[in-house]
């Protein structure tokens, strides 16, 4: 059936929409009298593109907006992580927590913008610190929930064959909250760079939020449109990565091996 | 490897509640070094509630289980193994360490799990995810897994219910010649009178929590399901079971003064 072939042709596919759109825009603004200073064309955010990574200045601040995004994403997650673990694994923790948990949860993060710039001002902690409280709740959620979701009777079976609380975790527990973290991790990562996006272009002085702000002042819009795509393409990137994680570490799951199953043979 | 002698099992008087509802009442029950016992009864007769408490997933509310064997109790727990009625592989890693489960990851205990696969017939299949065997494999794997901690007692949770007929034969024939290459003592809880009187020294027969009677099976192995001996012993286990007064709620079918309502 030729099945590389068709693979392939598979992996043109995602591409077919973006592309053309690409095009057709740009024979759109070249067409259109006088509408380049709003809309910039394809061609001259490219321009601009090549500018900036040449100065140095598209590096940068896209470097320092994805420190932000890991480091918020560290903290945040790591700490939703802890706590879904523990409270999913231990009902006294669950008792004492959770309500508390979900008070905080239920407050928009981003509504606190003013008052961690006040607290916290316009350097660093305060994008890492709302970026944190952004993914933590996502991935607090679904690690909890993983750890809910699994078959107490292979606990129970663990147990039997000797395992300790230490290797029940190792061996069972997180192995099987697993898919439902790496969910959590999924849904953070949109919340982190919604989170960066807004942090930053309320206050900042560097990061890709800071070049569009800066480009809206001297009417660049080929910078501003830059800015977006920017953020578009960081967020794929993360999302692929996530994917990766996700066929990597849970590649045991019957739908994943369904999928995978033709690929792996020569 | 030395392989561990059958545990005897003893249970005396034990009886288990959960609220006001008694699963289990007064259950005496002995089984010799060895020995292989099936437990038979309707569904809800409390017949995996005992083989819980057997393998101290449960504790009685009163009476004791014994497991009488050389040593101090917790290392004669370590010989215990339950195959359930679900596998409960971990889907999460490969059948090989599935079957090595709680067992030091060396050389010598990987090749003991290679071993036990091949002797359940799944040689080869060590690399292979549980998503993708049949019912039947994953039941093979279970049991691979119970036996290579070399038991001094198996417990066996109606481990072939879920299987298909022609399946269900074949892994009986393994079971049993595992366990008269290992003498294990085996205690197999089970809802098909067949399979207990093919396979067992005794039936028990287990009717609202308390023992309705006991059978001896006393037919050479391996025993012929067409004989006219195995069909009658098949028939009078399935005539006992049915004879309980046909009911299998409790408080109809203890005599009154005995049951739990009278004791509040």
């Amino acid at each position: 059936m030729g099945r590389g072939a068709m693979s392939e042709r598979m992996a043109i596919l995602p591409w077919i929409i973006p592309v053309a759109l690409v095009l057709a825009w740009q024979l759109l603004v070249r067409r259109s009298p006088g509408g380049h200073a709003l809309i910039p064309a394809p061609s001259e955010i490219a321009a601009a593109a090549a500018r900036l990574v040449r100065s140095g200045e598209l590096l940068h601040h896209a470097w320092v907006s994805l420190q932000r995004a890991l480091l918020g994403l560290a903290i945040g997650g790591g700490l939703g992580l802890f706590l879904g673990l523990v409270n999913g694994y231990w009902p006294l923790a669950e008792r004492l927590l959770d309500t508390s948990v979900q008070m905080v949860r239920n407050v928009p993060h981003l509504a606190l913008i003013p008052l961690v710039i006040l607290w916290f001002g316009l350097g660093e902690p305060s994008k890492i610190l709302l970026v944190a409280l952004g993914v933590l709740f996502p991935v607090y959620v679904n690690t909890l929930h993983g750890v809910r979701s699994i078959d107490p009777g292979l606990l129970e079976m663990g147990h039997l064959h000797g395992l300790g609380p230490g290797a029940l975790f190792r061996q069972i527990i997180f192995p099987g909250a697993l898919p439902s973290i790496l969910v959590g991790l999924r849904f953070a990562l949109g919340v982190m760079w919604l989170s960066l996006i807004v942090a930053e272009t309320i206050a900042t002085d560097s990061g890709i939020g800071y070049l569009a702000m800066s480009a809206r002042e001297f009417m660049q819009t080929d910078v501003l449109v830059l800015s977006v795509l920017l953020y578009a393409l960081l967020g794929k990137v993360a999302d692929s990565a996530a994917r990766l994680a996700e066929r990597r570490f849970i590649g045991w799951d019957p739908r994943y091996l369904r999928s995978s199953a033709p690929a792996a043979r020569p | 490897m030395s392989a561990t002698p059958g545990i005897p099992l003893h249970l005396e008087a034990v009886s288990r509640r959960i609220g006001s509802r008694s699963i289990l009442e007064g259950v005496h029950l002995r089984a010799r070094a060895g020995e292989f016992v099936a437990v038979v009864g309707k569904s809800g007769c409390g017949k995996t509630s005992l083989l819980r408490l057997i393998a101290g997933l449960d504790t009685p509310t009163s009476g004791v289980v014994k497991l009488e064997a050389a040593g101090p109790e917790p290392s004669v727990r370590g010989h215990v193994r339950m195959v359930f009625q679900d596998a409960r592989l971990l889907p999460w890693r490969r059948v090989i360490d599935n079957v090595g489960l709680g067992q030091p990851r060396d050389e010598t205990h990987r090749r003991a799990a290679t071993e036990a696969l091949a002797r359940v017939g799944l040689r080869g299949r060590e690399r292979d995810w549980p998503g993708v065997l049949s019912g039947g494999e994953k039941q093979r794997v279970a049991l691979a897994r119970a036996l290579v901690g070399r038991p001094g007692l198996l417990l066996l949770d109606e481990p072939l219910g879920a299987l298909d007929a022609f399946t269900r034969l074949e892994v009986q024939r393994l079971l049993e010649g595992i366990w008269i290459e290992r003498c294990f003592t085996t205690v197999l809880v089970t809802h098909d009178v067949q399979e207990a009187v093919a396979l067992a020294d005794r039936v028990v027969c287990l009717a609202a929590g308390r023992v309705a009677s006991t059978q001896e099976i006393d037919l050479p192995r391996p025993r012929d399901r067409l004989t006219s001996p195995f069909t009658s012993l098949v028939a009078e286990v399935l005539d006992r079971l049915g004879g309980e007064g046909g009911s299998t709620r409790p408080e109809l079918a203890v005599p009154p003064g005995r049951t739990l309502t009278s004791v509040g």
